[in-house]
C-alpha cells in the first residue's frame, strides 16, 4: 500500500540572483526530489555550499522554491493558509546550526521558551513556570538558568535551549541543520545522545543535515548525499556507508575513515575554484574531481539509477565493491 | 532593564549631557517662565526700540514690548510645535520604514519611491505651498513639518530593518510561529529604537527651525508670539533702528535649542554605537 509521505519534494530548485547588473544565478538546490516519511530519520549529507541548508529553509517555508513543488501531507506548501501554516509550525520545527545567532539576545531562557508555549499550547495565555521547567528537564538543562540571557550560556547550553524551543510545540518532525557543527568536540556527543533519546522517548523523526558522515551514521535510517545542489546518492544508511556507489560518497567516507591501507583506491583532487555553484561544470558536476570520469560524464549529467532496492546513485560508473571487505575502521 | 549605573554612564557622554542641560533649561523656561514674566501683548509705543537695560534685559521691539517676555512666551510655541511635529514625523517614518524594509516586494518598492519623491521636493518650497494653501494655524504648521520630515526617518529605519530581517533569530521566530506584527515590534524595533530616538531628536531641531522659518517668511501663525514671529517683525524695521538685540536674541534662542536637541541625538547615536 502506498503511504502518503510527510514531505514530498518534487523537482525543487532554488536559485539566487547575484548582482543587479550581471544577473548571475547561483543555483543552491538543483532538481531535488525526495519523499520523507514520518517514521524515519533521513540524513542530508554534503559539503558547505552543497545546498543542504537551503533544503531546510524550503521545508520550513522560510524560502519558496524557484521551481518545483513541495508537499506537506499531500498539500502544497506554497498555498497553505495562515491557519494551516500555523498548524504546520506546531508539527515541523527547525534547529539552526548556529546557537549564537538563532537565539534572540533580548529574551532570557524563560522568555525564549514561553514564546512557543504561549503560541501553541496556551492559546495566547502565558504558560506556567512548570511547563518551562519541564522543557529544561527534557533537554537536561538546569532550572537555575531560567533568568539567564543567551550571552551568559555556553554554546552547548544554547544549543540545548534551541532544541527545547523546537520541542516546546510538541513537533512530529524536527529538522536539525548541522546541530553540533558549531560546538566543541567534547560536547557534541552529549547533544547527539540527547537527540537520540528524544527520538526514542518523544517519537520525533528528524531530518539531520550535516557534512559529517560519522554523526549521520549514528542518527539516520536513510541518507541522501548532495553535491553542488544535486542528490548524487541515496539509500538506507547501511547501504550507502557499506557500499558507496558514487565516488563523491567515497571521498566523504575517506575524510572520516583511516586512509592507511594498501593500494589506495581513490586519489581525488581537491575541489577547485571553478566548480563553485555559480559556474557549474557541464555534465556530471563532480567530473572535474572524479578519477573515473570519462567523456560521457562531461556531456550529460547522469540520472539517479536504482542499484539495489532503495539504494540509488547518479553516476555512470558506480563503484561495485563492498567497503567492508576491503578495509576496516 | 535600565540600571542607574547605565544612566550615569550615558551622561558621561559630553554631548548627551550638554544637550540635555540646554534642552532642559528651555523646557523649564517654557513651563515656568510665563509665571514670572507677563504676557507681552500690550503695546507701549513710547517704549519702542529701547536697547537692553535693567528694566528690559533684552531690549524692546517696535511696539515697545519686552523682547525677553516675547522669548519666554514664544518658547512654548517653538517647543510644542517642534516636539509634536517631530513625534508625528517619527511615527510615520518608523512605520513606513518598518513595513517597506520588512516586506520589500511591490509594497516596499511603492513606499520607497513615494519616500524618494518626498525627499527630492525642496522642503521649504513644499512648506510654503502647503502653508499658503491650508492657511495659517498651529495645526497646519505641525502638519507641514511632519509631512516633510518623515521620509528621512523612513529611509534610515528601512535600512536598519534590512540588516536585521534575515538574522537567524528572526527566522527562528518565524519557524516558531510568531506573527509578523510581533516580529516587527518585539524582535526588530527594539534593536533600532536608539536610531529612531536619535533621529527623532534631530528632527525636533529641524522642526524648530522650520517653524521659525515659516513664521519669519510670514506664512506661519503671525498672531501668536513665537520665536519665528519675533524675527518676522524684526526684519521689517530692526535694521533701520539698529535694534540688534531684537534680531540676535531670538536667533540665538533658536540656535541654542536646536543645538541642544541635536547634541542629545548625536550623544544617543554615540552611546548606542550607531555612529
Amino acid at each position: 500500500m502506498e503511504r502518503t509521505p510527510l514531505f514530498q519534494l518534487d523537482h525543487v530548485s532554488v536559485t539566487y540572483r547575484r548582482g543587479a547588473l550581471t544577473h548571475q544565478e547561483v543555483r543552491a538546490v538543483d532538481d531535488f526530489s525526495l519523499d520523507i516519511f514520518d517514521d524515519e530519520t533521513v540524513g542530508v549529507v554534503g559539503e558547505t555550499g552543497s545546498g543542504k541548508s537551503t533544503i531546510a529553509k524550503v521545508l520550513t517555508r522560510l524560502e519558496n522554491p524557484t521551481r518545483g513543488r513541495v508537499f506537506y501531507k499531500g498539500r502544497e506548501m506554497k498555498s497553505l493558509s495562515a491557519k494551516s501554516l500555523f498548524n504546520f509550525r506546531s508539527e515541523v520545527q527547525l534547529v539552526f546550526q548556529d546557537p549564537y545567532e538563532s537565539l534572540f539576545p533580548r529574551h532570557n531562557v524563560r522568555k525564549t521558551l514561553e514564546v512557543p508555549l504561549r503560541l501553541h499550547r496556551g492559546g495566547g495565555k502565558a504558560p506556567s513556570d512548570s511547563d518551562v521547567a519541564e522543557l529544561l528537564d527534557l533537554v537536561e538543562l538546569d532550572r537555575s538558568i531560567l533568568e539567564k540571557y543567551p550571552r551568559e550560556l555556553s554554546g552547548g547550553m544554547r544549543q540545548r535551549l534551541s532544541i527545547a524551543r523546537a520541542l516546546a510545540v510538541h513537533p512530529k518532525f524536527v529538522i536539525l541543520d548541522e546541530p553540533v557543527s558549531m560546538l566543541d568536540m567534547s560536547i557534541r556527543a552529549g547533544i547527539l545522545n540527547l537527540l537520540m533519546r528524544l527520538k526514542k522517548d518523544e517519537g520525533i523523526s528528524y531530518m539531520y543535515i550535516t557534512h559529517d558522515l560519522a554523526s549521520a551514521k549514528f542518527i539516520c535510517d536513510k541518507m541522501v548525499i548532495m553535491y553542488l545542489g544535486k542528490i548524487i546518492e541515496a539509500g538506507a544508511s547501511g547501504q550507502v556507508l557499506d557500499r558507496p556507489a558514487h565516488p563523491y560518497t567515497m571521498l566523504l567516507l575517506d575524510s572520516i575513515f583511516d586512509l592507511k591501507r594498501p593500494g589506495q583506491l581513490l586519489e581525488l583532487p581537491e575541489r577547485e575554484e571553478l566548480e563553485s555553484s555559480m559556474s557549474l561544470p557541464r555534465g556530471c558536476h563532480f567530473h572535474p574531481r572524479c578519477p573515473y570520469a570519462t567523456d560521457e560524464c562531461t556531456v550529460t549529467p547522469p540520472a539517479m539509477t536504482t542499484l539495489d532496492g532503495s539504494h540509488a546513485a547518479a553516476c555512470y560508473h558506480p563503484l561495485q565493491e563492498s567497503r567492508s571487505g576491503s578495509r576496516s575502521h | 532593564m535600565i540600571k542607574s549605573s547605565d544612566i550615569t554612564n550615558a551622561f558621561s557622554n559630553k554631548k548627551l549631557l550638554s544637550g540635555t542641560v540646554i534642552t532642559a533649561t528651555f523646557v523649564l523656561i517654557a513651563i515656568f517662565g510665563p509665571f514670572v514674566v507677563s504676557n507681552p501683548v500690550q503695546p507701549a509705543l513710547d517704549l519702542a526700540y529701547l536697547p537692553p537695560s535693567l528694566r528690559f534685559p533684552l531690549g524692546t521691539d517696535n511696539w515697545g514690548r519686552s523682547v525677553l517676555a516675547e522669548l519666554v512666551w514664544g518658547s512654548r510655541i517653538s517647543l510644542t510645535v517642534g516636539v509634536v511635529s517631530a513625534t508625528a514625523a517619527t511615527l510615520i517614518g518608523t512605520l513606513v520604514g518598518l513595513v517597506a524594509g520588512y516586506f520589500g516586494g511591490i509594497v516596499g518598492e511603492v513606499m520607497m519611491r513615494l519616500t524618494d519623491i518626498m525627499l527630492i521636493i525642496p522642503p521649504l518650497a513644499l512648506m510654503i505651498l502647503l502653508a499658503v494653501y491650508l492657511g495659517p494655524s498651529e495645526t497646519t504648521v505641525i502638519f507641514i513639518i511632519a509631512i516633510t520630515a518623515w521620509p528621512f526617518i523612513a529611509r534610515t529605519v528601512r535600512s536598519e530593518v534590512l540588516t536585521r530581517k534575515n538574522r537567524t533569530y528572526v527566522h527562528a521566530a518565524k519557524v516558531t510561529g510568531v506573527g509578523t506584527r510581533e516580529i516587527l515590534f518585539s524582535y526588530i524595533l527594539p534593536d533600532i529604537l536608539p536610531v529612531v530616538l536619535a533621529n527623532a531628536v534631530l528632527t525636533v531641531t529641524a522642526a524648530i527651525v522650520a517653524e521659525a522659518t515659516l513664521d519669519f517668511i510670514g506664512v506661519g501663525v503671525t498672531s501668536i508670539v513665537s520665536w519665528g514671529e519675533i524675527l518676522y517683525w524684526a526684519q521689517q524695521s530692526a535694521f533701520y533702528y539698529n535694534a540688534w538685540w531684537w534680531i540676535l536674541s531670538p536667533g540665538l534662542a533658536i540656535g541654542a535649542l536646536g543645538t541642544g536637541f541635536m547634541m542629545i541625538g548625536l550623544g544617543v547615536e554615540e552611546i548606542t554605537g550607531h555612529r
